[in-house]
């Protein structure tokens, strides 16, 4: 950037607040916190005396003993009772809620989408039993479940792309180096690219980032910087086993991608056998390719997470 | 306490110091008025370039510490690596929250407002130069998309490192990098244009 410019937006650090408005700020922000930190104090030293009293009175009580128990056993029994039920089941929603239970107790982003994708799965199938048995008369009905079908699919189709965009993005930034982990590239063009390089170097020559550093960048974000499709760039220096291990996952998840809309050729024609079969192999493909399984040096390069825009 | 660029040692200190007592317990008020009297010109100067009044800026800005204090007093420091950087990002959010609240895309448009120049011992022609350019520069900076005028701010006013900023915006510094480099040239484009 140009000194002139540069020294025009440093004069603008001359804009500051007037000193009458700050000495006055700091007064009211002093007894502010003064206030608030009195009174959280006292009331939180009450509420924590307070709290074994409290449930030691409640437990004492057998009834009240006995019904929590009884809730438990019932939470159990239903989860597990849940777990082949089908859409318009009155356990179905314990499914749904078990489900997202374990996704959200589910940090690694690869089980997550593996999780999504056998949910949208299962989901998927359940329709299509419901569909075979149920009077062609309700049209609602069937409307609402085909929805909900072609839902459930773009929900697999999503996660699977999600996985394709990781594994191209992985052999980039084996290419580029650990500066660049998790970025997503979108047009960029080669006076960007020399500053990711340079960076890379600068970022070199610095002492070592401590392990929680280091781990922190990892776990950051995936930020796209411009619209645009995601261009891959594998570059010159990516070792050839890695780009063969990469083409053969990708080759597998079109394949996914080709069953997927085999069983919704078959849907639209409303032959639900065949496509509760089609899904089941769909399954049958995920458990058997290498889609979800450890790529070793590859995989060890990265686990980029997509971030999510602070608001 | 003297106005200025923080120095490292004593932003780390400070930091530490509120940071050791932990949430809950008893938090270190005259540390955090310390760290007032060295944030407030950064962070006031920060929103002011991102809303359209020294009012509102004042008004976000006391908000803004209050809020701090507030956050302190219910989180741990531990995922926040400096003092000023918690402040930033809440600063950050304060604004996206003004703009929400009173449904105002942007604060591009004031052009009633005059920048106030504090310094008064400047020569009445000196001060009109330093008007005219501070005023053209800040036009310029308001006509950059938000992100861009944030990362400007941020590397060219307020001197914060890569890193800093890379933490505040939740970026990594690659795309912060990057994001810089584009939007300084986008500003150069813009200056181009001067009249």
């Amino acid at each position: 950037m140009d000194k002139d410019i540069i020294l025009k937006l440093n004069s603008l650090k001359a804009v500051k607040p007037e000193s009458q408005w700050k000495a006055e700020n700091r007064n009211i922000l002093f007894n502010q916190i003064s206030n608030s930190s009195a009174s959280s104090v006292e009331s939180e030293f009450e509420f924590i005396l307070s709290i074994p009293r409290q449930v030691l009175r409640f437990i004492s009580q057998p009834a009240w003993a006995v019904f929590f128990i009884a809730l438990i056993a019932l939470s159990v029994f239903s989860v597990s009772a849940a777990k082949y039920t089908k859409p318009g089941d009155s356990l179905y929603i314990a499914k749904r809620i078990s489900e997202r239970a374990q996704l959200a107790i589910t940090f690694n982003k690869e089980k997550k989408t593996k999780l999504d994708i056998k949910f949208a799965s299962d989901h998927a199938k359940g329709i299509t039993q419901v569909l075979s048995n149920i009077e062609s008369d309700n049209e609602e009905k069937v409307e609402r479940l085909t929805r909900d079908f072609k839902r459930e699919v773009n929900i697999v189709r999503e996660k699977l792309n999600e996985v394709k965009t990781d594994e191209e993005m992985q052999v980039f930034t084996t290419s580029l180096g650990k500066g660049n982990k998790g970025m997503q590239i979108s047009n960029l063009d080669d006076e960007e690219l020399g500053i990711i390089e340079e960076g890379i170097e600068e970022e070199k020559s610095l002492e070592p980032a401590p392990a929680e550093e280091a781990a922190k960048e990892e776990a950051s974000a995936t930020s796209t910087l411009q619209e645009g499709p995601p261009i891959r760039r594998a570059g010159g220096q990516a070792e050839q086993g890695t780009e063969e291990s990469i083409g053969t996952l990708l080759s597998d998840i079109e394949e996914v991608h080709k069953k997927l809309g085999e069983a919704e050729a078959l849907f639209d024609e409303n032959d639900y056998d065949g496509t509760f079969e089609k899904l089941e192999e769909v399954d049958e493909l995920i458990e058997n390719t290498d889609i979800f399984e450890d790529q070793g040096e590859v995989k060890g390069v990265s686990e980029s997470a997509t971030s999510t825009v602070e608001d | 306490m003297s106005p200025g660029k923080p120095k490292k040692g004593q932003e780390k200190k400070l930091y530490n110091k509120i940071k050791k007592n932990g949430k809950n317990g008893d938090q270190d008020r005259e540390a955090f008025i310390e760290a007032y009297d060295l944030y407030v010109d950064q962070i006031y100067r920060f929103i002011y370039f991102k809303v359209s009044s020294s009012d509102e800026a004042h008004d976000l800005t006391s908000a803004v510490f209050l809020k701090t204090w507030n956050y302190i007093q219910t989180n741990s420091l531990k995922d926040v690596n400096t003092l000023r950087a918690l402040i930033y990002k809440i600063a950050r959010t304060s604004v996206i929250d003004h703009y929400r609240k009173n449904y105002q895309v942007d604060s591009i448009d004031d052009k009633e407002r005059k920048i106030d120049i504090p310094d008064s011992r400047q020569d009445i022609l000196r001060q009109v130069e330093i008007s005219s350019d501070l005023e053209i520069i800040e036009k310029k900076l308001r006509e950059l998309k938000y992100e861009y005028r944030e990362v400007i701010i941020l590397r060219f006013i307020d001197e914060l490192t890569i890193k800093e900023i890379a933490e505040i915006v939740d970026k990594t510094k690659t795309n912060t990098r990057v994001l810089l480099h584009r939007a300084t040239k986008s500003l150069k484009e813009l200056m181009k244009d001067k009249i």
